[in-house]
């Protein structure tokens, strides 16, 4: 039995599927065999940013369909074992996810893997709806910014009254924040609330703080989840990310404005 | 469960409900979002008045208020109602409510009053009036330990007791009191169906809107300087909203 984990925001560009990509490349490097599903039906961004795109023959609707199998649609990634990725469709409209199609295609997939990370589409209709439904864990991807943590918090009440394991009064979904694009430069300037602002508002515990990193943009146009891209820091922070996923502790990192270097203090300097 | 906001009406004027509704969107703009409103005709002065239920429900839509059903009101109130797409509910057995709704007019004759009562889903083509009249259950407290998030409503019917945040754009509503163990930043209806003696109290006051018994007044943080983020009580004192800070000791 997988453990179905969904990235989800409510707003949208927010880093979501940064994260899913993310994520997923950790887990399935961890040794666990992991699956990135995209939700956002109509768009197709996360074969771009895992370097598949090319690689897409069939995507969900065709499984939901019943035009293709599972194992047709699947992509094996290139550069981590134990990953794959079920892509979305770009051409169909989201009516074609049915409850019923995307139950079927997760209790399949369940049996292969042990992971199962759903790239949420923004907002909070039909697509948002059906990546979080089968959910057992949800991390609350989340921009230090008002209108952010707002859409966030309206989500998790989501998760709590619309979700299988709401509706069938099981043990909560657990939730995780995740701070993405986290600029501690603004934070200090008081442009972005700050990782203690964001945590008192939404009250649940913190996976991870990633920073704001030119890598990422970088990362995505060459088709690389951004945590392979070695010494990134948001790359970093996703590592970490992964591991306190997995349960073990790690302190935060990047939550400070970076130290002056040793020109800079000494030519630099403020004046 | 869905709460339905309840437009006492007592006298059928349209240029003076427009403005009625001005005056109430003007404080708290959302007042009414996404929020089916029944309204109800029992108290009407003149009973046999004519109501023209087509005008009234598009003059509501005007000031986005979603009219969805009557209650009370005559037979030939009834057939308007039906004609306009609207259901009929029967006026609720209670009697406590109806004295307090009459004590409010006597003092300032009112054109309509905005009350609230919760009734499980109601559909408009079939109205099920048992299933929609408040329960009357000997009201109990209820203890809430989970966030109430944006979008999110709770109501109950008693005393409401709740261990975690209240979040902007979430609301809570009791009959009786309601105590808040952690930030306020939602609204808190405490009172609502008739129960003046209710109160709020919440150990971080930084809400939206609070009300006690229909009389309610949105916060803002310029406005209430001295009391934000502080533990405050609300309660009615005369015909005023009073908001004063708890007593928590001796100051260190
Ligand atoms: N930590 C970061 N630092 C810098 N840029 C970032 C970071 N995270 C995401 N971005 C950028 O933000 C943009 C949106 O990211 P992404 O596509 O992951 O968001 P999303 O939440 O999936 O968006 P959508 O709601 O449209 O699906 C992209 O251009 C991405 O490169
Ligand atoms: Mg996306």
């Amino acid at each position: 039995m997988a453990r179905i984990i969904v990235v989800t925001s409510g707003k949208g560009g927010v880093g979501k599927t940064t994260t899913s990509a993310a994520l997923s490349t950790g887990l399935a490097r961890h040794g666990y065999k992991t699956v990135v599903v995209d939700f956002d039906i109509g768009l197709r961004n996360l074969d771009l940013v895992m370097g598949c795109e090319r690689r897409v023959v069939y995507d969900f609707i065709n499984v939901i369909n019943g035009e293709a199998g599972l194992n047709q649609a699947l992509i094996k990634d290139k550069n981590t074992d134990n990953l794959f990725i079920l892509p979305a469709s770009q051409t169909r409209d989201k009516d074609a996810l049915t409850p019923e199609g995307v139950d079927k295609v997760l209790t399949a997939l369940s049996e292969e893997f042990d992971y199962i990370v759903c790239d949420s589409p923004a907002g909070i209709e039909r697509g948002a709806l059906m990546a979080l439904y089968h959910a057992d864990e949800a991390i609350i991807t989340t921009n230090p910014e008002v209108s952010s943590v707002r859409d966030s918090d309206r989500i998790l009440g989501i998760l709590h009254s619309k979700s299988k394991r709401a509706e069938q009064n099981l043990e909560p979904i657990r939730e995780h924040l995740l701070l993405t694009r986290y600029d501690a430069n603004r934070v200090a300037r008081d442009e972005m609330l700050d990782v203690k602002d964001v945590e008192d508002i939404l009250a649940i515990p913190l996976l991870g703080v990633i920073p704001e990193d030119t890598d990422v943009l970088k990362a995505s146009n060459q088709g690389i989840p951004v945590i392979n891209i070695p010494e990134s820091n948001a790359g970093l922070a996703y590592d970490d990310a992964v591991k306190r996923l997995l349960g073990e502790q790690c302190p935060m990192r990047f939550l400070d404005v970076p130290r002056k270097g040793i020109f800079q203090r000494l030519f630099g300097g403020q004046s | 469960m869905v709460t339905l906001m309840t437009l006492e009406l007592y006298r059928y004027d349209e240029p003076m409900l427009a403005q009625q509704f001005q005056r109430l969107l003007a404080q708290a703009p959302r007042f009414f979002e996404n929020r089916p409103v029944v309204v109800s005709l029992e108290h009407l002065h003149n009973p046999d008045s004519p109501v023209d239920l087509h005008r009234l429900k598009r003059l509501c839509a005007d000031f986005g208020i979603n009219l969805m059903a009557i209650r009370g009101g005559l037979s030939v109130h009834r057939e308007n109602a039906s004609e306009a797409g609207m259901a009929w509910l029967a006026a609720p057995p209670s009697t406590s409510d109806r004295k307090s709704t009459v004590q409010i007019s006597q003092q300032e004759i009112p054109l309509a009053e905005v009350k609230e009562f919760s009734a499980t889903p109601l559909h408009p083509d079939k109205p099920k009036p048992n299933s929609v009249a408040p329960q009357e259950q000997p009201a109990t407290a209820r203890v809430i330990d989970t966030p109430i998030r944006s979008g999110q409503q709770i109501y109950h019917n008693g005393d409401l007791i709740i261990t975690a945040p209240v979040s902007v754009g979430a609301e809570v509503l009791a009959t009786g009191h309601i105590h808040i163990y952690a930030p306020l930043r939602g609204r808190a209806l405490a009172g609502i169906r008739g129960d003046s003696k209710a109160r709020i109290y919440c150990t971080h006051f930084e809400p939206e809107l609070v009300s006690i018994h229909g009389h309610y007044k949105t916060i803002s943080k310029a406005d209430c300087s001295d009391l934000w983020q502080k533990a405050i009580q609300i309660y009615m004192d005369g015909d005023s909203l009073k908001m004063t800070p708890m007593y928590l000791g001796p100051k260190e």
